[in-house]
């Protein structure tokens, strides 16, 4: 009995330790909330196939981070203004349908992002914190970042609770959404919008060439294990807030950059979700499924 | 500068769902359809037969306002199609949806009431009762909580059509609904579409299956970029409109005193 509690003593006390720092807790909060908005937005990024935009996003939004550096403007404005007028430019490009899609977002982001290291390399001094934004400091996360992170996260995830049915219908089958009379231009740009916003958000944590892992791989884990839609955005928040804080106190305990532990956490549950057996899995076998929709 | 059309018989068109005037569209500069007349009357059962690539698929988005038109006009009960689209239920190419995305059937058929419910509100009680009357419809009641993806080809198609039906449509426009389609299921689809012909229902599928055509439609739509023919499928189907339809990529065989076309994407496969 009592190497039970004493156990449950040593590990409360191993969890409780690190937040005696007011940056863990501060770190912890915004991962969490990260974690989250990463998992809702994700599960329509995995759905809809927009892992290449997401990584585009948070490359192109690292030229605005430098440009408000130059300029000494807010970082966050910077970062948010390059993002969301990305998506917007590849939410109108693949509208149009005249460029091959994957070709203007590789030369878009690429170009992006180089000009954001050309402009760093102008402002010398703050080049490692430039860095930051590139593979995350989770731990240089302050007061200000919190608030700013909750208020995105809110927002982001309001919009997402109001228009549910209408950004469901939309990535299902865009088409017919827009033939019973749901905005789906509108829809179509918001979708990108709130993953510009997303990957804001989540640079901070994890880093620019970080992000798009976060957004993925948690819903794509949940995506092996169930078959609603609703279902696979629960599941996938509860694997991204869990890989948020194990890698947290992973990187704490073992000195490793935070952005990279969380992800690798990430993987790992992706990969048990890939290697369980398919009777504990909830999904439907796929060689099952395609048998049944090749045989007619 | 075109000559005209040829327009078989005496088509009636005094009480349209949707008309079509001089329309024209395409992708990027090149067109699909040109100089496009056609009416779509109440309680009618249209088949749209053409070779591949041919502008079926097109045809049909032009109606529902998804491709933007180079000129001319579409009406849908007197509305631009933008307007008046909301009247129409669509069911698309089978090859245009995402069989894997994690929705049950019954999750599907709701999605067509949408447009009445309006943004933000929720599907309640009464839209899910009716959802699963559309499914008992098209006689899939016992498989509401499937997964679309655990579904026969047969069993997706009708759900889309359930899907079609909860927007208690004016019309139907379906896009290859039988092909890929086992032969249960296309008995029922038939059965079903023209059971919504004798309630008024007016119903616009395309098919590249010419002798399916022949036995089920009452009327049928040759195209090929332009409306070669629109008319009864006896008067249409002649061996002179069919190669020009199908630019002599066809072979007729004959059988006893029937004779069958075989259309040039069957002779690809
Ligand atoms: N989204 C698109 N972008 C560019 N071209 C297209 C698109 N959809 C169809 N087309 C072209 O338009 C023509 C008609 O296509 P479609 O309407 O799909 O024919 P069908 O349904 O009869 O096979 C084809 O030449 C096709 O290549
Ligand atoms: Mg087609």
């Amino acid at each position: 009995m009592s190497w039970v509690l004493s156990f449950l003593t040593a590990s409360v006390g191993l969890l409780l330790e690190p937040l005696r720092f007011s940056f863990m807790l501060n770190a912890l909060v915004a991962t969490v909330l990260v974690a989250i908005v990463c998992a809702v937005i994700g599960t329509f990024v995995v759905l809809k196939g927009l892992a290449f935009i997401g990584d585009a996003v948070a490359h192109a939004s690292f030229a605005g981070i430098a440009t408000a550096y130059l300029l000494g403007g807010n970082i966050y404005l910077g970062a948010g203004f390059a993002a969301v007028a990305t998506a917007t430019g590849i939410a109108f490009l693949s509208r149009r349908g005249r460029v091959s899609f994957d070709t203007a977002i590789g030369v878009l982001f690429v170009g992006a992002f180089s000009l954001g290291i050309v402009l760093m390399s102008r402002v010398r001094n703050y080049a490692v914190d430039l860095l930051n934004f590139v593979f995350g400091n989770v731990l240089g996360v302050g007061q200000e970042d919190v608030i700013l992170v909750g208020v995105m996260s809110f927002v982001v995830l309001g919009i997402v609770f109001v228009l549910y049915k209408e950004l469901l219908f939309y990535a299902f089958d865009a088409e017919m959404a827009s033939v019973v009379g749901l905005p789906a231009a509108l829809l179509h740009y918001l979708i990108l919008v709130l993953l510009a916003i997303t990957t804001i958000v989540a640079m901070k944590v994890v880093g620019i060439v970080l992000v798009v892992a976060m957004l993925v791989t948690p819903p794509a884990a949940a995506g092996l294990l169930t078959k609603r839609f609703s279902r696979m955005m629960l599941v996938g928040t509860f694997f991204s807030i869990a890989g948020a804080v194990i890698g947290l106190y992973l990187s704490y305990y073992i000195a490793v950059p935070s952005g990279a532990a969380i992800v690798l956490v990430d993987t790992c549950f992706f990969l048990i979700a890939l290697a369980l057996p398919r009777r504990l899995s909830l999904g439907p076998e796929p060689q099952k499924a395609a048998a049944l929709t090749r045989g007619r | 500068m075109h000559e005209p059309r040829r327009f078989s018989g005496n088509l009636d068109c005094s009480d349209p769902v949707v008309t079509i005037a001089d329309r024209w569209a395409g992708y990027n500069r090149r067109p699909a359809l040109e100089e496009v007349n056609f009416c779509l009357p109440r309680g009618s059962l249209v088949g749209v037969v053409g070779p591949n690539g041919g502008g079926k698929s097109t045809f049909l988005k032009v109606i529902l306002g998804l491709v933007s038109p180079w000129r001319g006009t579409v009406s849908i009960l007197g509305k631009r199609p933008r307007e008046g689209r909301h009247l129409l239920g669509y069911v698309p190419q089978r090859e245009d949806v995402d069989w894997r995305f994690p929705v049950n059937a019954l999750d599907v058929v709701l999605m067509g009431t949408y447009g009445r419910i309006g943004l933000v509100r929720r599907p309640g009680k009464g839209e899910a009762e009716f959802a699963l009357h559309c499914l008992a419809r098209v006689g899939l009641a016992d498989n509401a909580r499937r997964q679309i993806v655990e579904l026969s080809g047969g069993q997706q198609q009708r759900v889309f059509i359930a899907r079609a039906l909860a927007q208690k449509p004016q019309a139907l426009l379906l896009d290859e609904p039988v092909s890929g389609v086992d032969a249960v299921s296309q008995h029922a689809i038939f059965e079903l579409l023209e059971a919504l012909c004798e309630q008024g229902v007016a119903v616009l599928a395309t098919s590249h299956d010419l002798s399916c055509v022949a036995g089920r439609f009452q009327r049928a739509v040759c195209l090929n970029r332009r409306i070669v023919a629109y008319g009864a499928p006896e008067d249409v189907f002649t061996t002179d409109i069919l190669s020009e339809t199908y630019e002599s990529h066809f072979l007729t065989v004959k059988a006893g005193n029937t004779s069958y076309v075989v259309g040039s994407e069957l002779l690809n496969r």
